[in-house]
């Protein structure tokens, strides 16, 4: 039984993990506080789904057609609306409170616009459907494929991150978008590089969650709310923080309920939430400003 | 006389409503090092951020090789050959050295010949190499003042802005750092150097140049000013 | 409210009246008027109402409009808002509905604490409304005047659902409970019915809204051992429900889910085997025969909405749109005399008879529905059933 709760708690960690590594890219690169990023999961999600049911394309490339046309309205966002914003504000606070604004308008408009455009009703596909049997432990194949979709992505962005001349740039940016600039790293280019990748990953995790669950118009706000604890657990802008704040939020849920009861899953979650902010406001992997 | 390297014309600059430089103008030719004095607050820092194309110049022109860098970006100008080695070092205190470096290769230029040069800055600064795993944050100061000048070098600048690169360092280290500078325009670069440590800087440099309150107020060669009573009284203490 | 306020109110309701009685003279459009949750918590559910609402509306202005007692037909107008999912919002929705847009008719909110909200307002304005999408006895308690419940209430479904385990051989029940009204309200009324008929209650829990994962829960299921699993759950976590125990290979015979499986997405994301088997709670199959209306309805809603109609909520709101159609043909569009109707008539909607006794559906039995060859089929209770009970073997691989 020990086996089958670990099994969940990585299914929804290595989910949560892209979701929130998804989210750090825009806030922590960027400073923009973006609340609407549950319903970019929900766009994402409504993209895979359309893509399997309408066109008939296989789950798998479905992931990657919803990372598609997310990052590519990630990118026409950034630079009709999120380049201004960041041009214009005079400091970080102000910034981060005009963006929050924006983004509520646009967390507004996308769950209203999907309720227009698809109406309100949860929609659901069946694929991968078989039980798979891993050393004893029984579960669904598309619970298995959705923790291989998202374990493939973060290491794939993690990697990217160690490695790619452009993952170094945007790391820089996080860590000191002065220094950045004095180093000669293009910061349009890389925020617009951060929008296609941030909005991107949220999109892919979003037709992750259509393998899993029913997706509607006003399933992005639990994402969100994910989004944020993990990123203040594990840090803002740490990318490693974010994906180990994942499995954390998930072993709370399914193992730390386990022990105590499922009363306390948002207890456990919020209580360490707070506890980091007391003790760590900086995150579990941040380290204090220099 | 050839065309300078650096042209700075009635350059205004200053923070919000605060102007800080009232219309600077220097030329600098390639090739030597030019120090920049001044006392504090002077606007040398704004000086140098302005040219490196990090804060706006409201009024008067900035030119590189006799082009105007009126509206260029701070990547594109690194990208140009002008490079700034901040006061404060900036170096990322989360990254390994190695990787401190490498971000300093980033433009264009300098990207695709950047395994070479890493390997010509481990070369010169065998120190670096030892600690190329190291976070850039664990380093010493003189070491991070090191870093924080290869990082530099590592985009193949023409021209190198230093700002106050012995600040906080041991009277050791300051030695060295100087060898540095000097080997600096030895390899072909053109250095302009801020620096409070007058005496050392301008037996090393070739011209000189007295910031106050945003003006230029004595220009010359270095053993000029060297010899000037004005520079003995206010910066040798004499 | 300022007392100002108030009278102006009054004053709007007063030039409303006068309002009205000039168009339906004119033959004006008659105006119907609801809030429902497009946004917020609820905006994923309200849909199936809605389109219900939308369906009769439709369908009435295609015979010509409604008709009134006394003479003449008048085309339906709706007139409808975003409550947002805030019940706060509903009532002020309501109040504006009846002295600003000087509504006709009004059509029930969703959910039961909007329904709570609205009933100070429409007892003030003595408005009657026909209740809908609610699952709940508080309100028959809150001994209201204006409003009717043509849904069986939970104390009945726990009655039911007793009786149909105790028909079964249970001896011993797994309860799981989403904490929200529905799912409370009938614990409450299911539990001292389990007791009065001798099942014990194996596991008892429940659980947030926010439950994202089940794998605890379904695991102590299966080591209580229970003969049958009663999940009062909402369709999200219904889902997360059938995804955990088919992992985990609970093989109860008697598995049911509160809401969630007569909604029309539950029957794409699961294969038919494994759907197969499952109860939830209603009354209601296009199959049923002696409901001729139910078939009509169903391909109708099928035709306009391109799925099946919610077999709770979509049916109810409909049927809650013919009662009070039924209701104007025979006395019109007085208010009390509509009220005094609701307690005289009797109904014939596609939920079959209906006839209140006090706010109450005595009509319509409270049923059972289980997934048989991929179509929901009324299983209990006996007199209504389209089919009988089959336990349910296990999952598909
Ligand atoms: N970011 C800033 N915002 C507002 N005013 C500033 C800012 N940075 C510097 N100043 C002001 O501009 C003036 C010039 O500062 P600057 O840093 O250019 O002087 P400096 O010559 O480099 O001095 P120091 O020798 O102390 O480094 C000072 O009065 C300083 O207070
Ligand atoms: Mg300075």
């Amino acid at each position: 039984m020990t086996w089958q709760l670990l099994l969940s708690a990585c299914v929804s960690g290595a989910l949560y993990a892209v979701i929130a590594l998804s989210l750090n890219l825009i806030y922590g690169t960027m400073r923009l506080l973006d609340v609407a990023h549950g319903e970019f999961v929900m766009v994402g999600a409504f993209a895979g789904y359309f893509l399997v049911t309408l066109l008939g394309v296989p789950p798998v490339l479905a992931l990657l057609g919803a990372f598609a046309l997310n990052g590519l309205a990630g990118l026409v966002l950034y630079q009709w609306l999120f380049a201004g914003i960041i041009r214009r504000a005079r400091s970080t606070e102000s910034l981060e409170s005009t963006s929050l604004l924006v983004f509520f308008g646009l967390s507004v408009i996308l769950q209203n616009g999907a309720a227009l455009a698809f109406g309100g009703t949860p929609r659901a596909y069946e694929r991968y459907a078989r039980i798979v049997h891993v050393g004893g432990v029984a579960i669904t194949g598309n619970r298995l494929v959705a923790m291989a979709a998202c374990v493939l992505a973060v290491v794939a962005v993690l990697v990217f991150f160690a490695r790619s001349t452009w993952g170094l740039a945007i790391r820089a940016l996080i860590a000191n978008r002065d220094a950045a600039a004095i180093v000669g790293i293009d910061t349009q280019a890389a925020f617009r590089l951060t929008c296609v990748l941030g909005f991107g990953l949220a999109g892919y995790a979003g037709a992750v969650i259509g393998l899993m669950q029913p997706v509607s118009p006003f399933m992005g706000g639990q994402y969100l709310m994910i989004g944020f604890v993990i990123i203040v657990l594990g840090g803002v802008g740490k990318l490693v923080g974010s994906v180990v704040g994942g499995v954390l939020i998930a072993l709370l849920e399914t193992v730390g309920t386990q022990l105590t009861g499922p009363n306390y899953r948002d207890i456990l979650i919020y209580g360490t939430f707070i506890a980091v902010l007391l003790l760590r406001p900086q995150g579990i992997f941040g380290r204090h400003a220099a | 006389m050839a065309t300078p390297i650096l042209s700075v014309e009635s350059v205004e600059a200053g923070y919000g409503e605060v102007r800080v430089l009232h219309g600077v103008s220097l030329h600098i030719a390639a090739g030597g090092i030019t120090a920049l004095l001044g006392s504090n607050g002077a606007g040398k820092t704004t000086l140098l951020r302005a040219i490196a194309g990090l804060l706006p110049a409201s009024g008067g022109r900035v030119a590189y090789r006799g082009t105007s860098l009126h509206g260029v970006p701070a990547s594109a100008r690194v990208d140009q050959g002008i490079v700034l080695v901040p006061e404060g070092r900036l170096i990322f205190g989360d990254f390994t050295v190695e990787e401190n470096l490498l971000a300093g290769a980033f433009c264009a230029r300098a990207r695709s010949r950047r395994a070479e040069t890493l390997e010509e800055m481990y070369a010169r600064f065998p120190m670096l190499r030892q600690r190329r795993r190291q976070m850039g944050g664990t380093l010493s100061g003189g070491q991070q003042q090191i870093l924080a000048i290869a990082r530099g070098l590592m985009s193949r600048p023409a021209l190198l802005l230093l700002d106050e690169p012995s600040l906080g360092l041991a009277p050791m280290m300051v030695a060295e750092l100087f060898a540095v500078v000097r080997d600096i325009r030895d390899a072909g670069i053109t250095v302009l150097i801020v620096e409070q440590n007058v005496r050392a800087t301008l037996e090393l440099a070739d011209d000189g140049f007295v910031l106050e309150t945003g003006r230029i107020t004595l220009r010359g060669s270095a053993s000029a000013l060297l010899g000037d009573d004005a520079v003995r009284q206010a910066y040798l203490g004499l | 409210m300022s007392r100002r306020a108030a009278l102006a109110g009054g004053a709007a309701t007063a030039a409303g009246f006068a309002a009205r009685r000039a168009r339906a003279q004119a033959g004006a459009p008659l105006k119907i008027g609801y809030g429902l949750p497009r946004t917020g918590y609820l905006g994923v559910a309200s849909p199936v109402a809605e389109q219900a609402y939308l369906l009769w509306g439709e369908q009435v202005n295609a015979a010509g409009g409604l008709a009134i007692a006394g003479g003449g037909r008048r085309h339906v107008q709706f007139v409808s808002y975003d409550d947002q999912s805030e019940p706060s919002k509903t009532a002020e929705i309501y109040e504006k509905l009846i002295s600003d847009d000087a509504v006709d008719l009004l059509l029930a909110p969703y959910g039961t604490p909007f329904h709570i909200a609205i009933a100070p307002v429409i007892e003030r304005n003595r408005f009657p409304v026909v209740a809908a999408a609610t699952l709940s006895s508080l309100l028959r308690d809150m001994h209201m005047r204006h409003m009717w419940f043509p849904q069986p209430l939970p104390d009945a479904y726990g009655v039911i659902l007793a009786a149909f385990l105790a028909a079964q051989g249970v001896k011993s029940a797994s309860l799981l409970t989403l904490q929200l009204p529905a799912s409370l309200e009938t614990r409450k009324y299911l539990l001292p019915q389990l007791s009065s008929r001798g099942i014990s209650v194996a596991l008892d829990q429940d659980y947030p809204n926010s439950t994202a994962d089940m794998t605890g829960m379904v695991s102590a299921v299966r080591q209580a051992h229970a003969d049958a699993v009663i999940c009062l759950s909402y369709p999200q976590d219904s889902v997360l429900y059938v995804g955990t125990a088919r992992e985990l290979g609970i093989t109860t015979p008697v598995q049911l889910l509160l809401i969630g499986p007569g909604e029309p997405f539950f029957v794409k994301k699961f294969a038919r085997a494994d759907l197969e088997g499952i109860l939830t709670i209603g009354e209601w199959t296009p199959d049923q025969a002696r409901w001729p209306r139910a078939r009509a309805f169903n391909d109708a809603y099928v035709a306009r909405w391109k799925e099946p109609p919610d077999y709770l909520d979509s049916t109810v709101s409909y049927a809650s749109c013919e009662i009070l159609a039924q209701a104007v043909a025979q006395v019109g569009l007085d208010h009390d005399a509509i009220t005094a109707a609701m307690d005289s008539m009797a109904f014939d909607t596609v939920k079959g008879p209906i006839k209140f006794r006090g706010v109450e559906n005595i009509s319509t039995q409270p049923g059972l529905l289980q997934f048989q060859s991929g179509a929901l089929q009324i299983v209990w209770p006996p007199d209504i059933a389209t089919a009988r009970f089959r336990p349910k073997t296990g999952w598909s691989l």
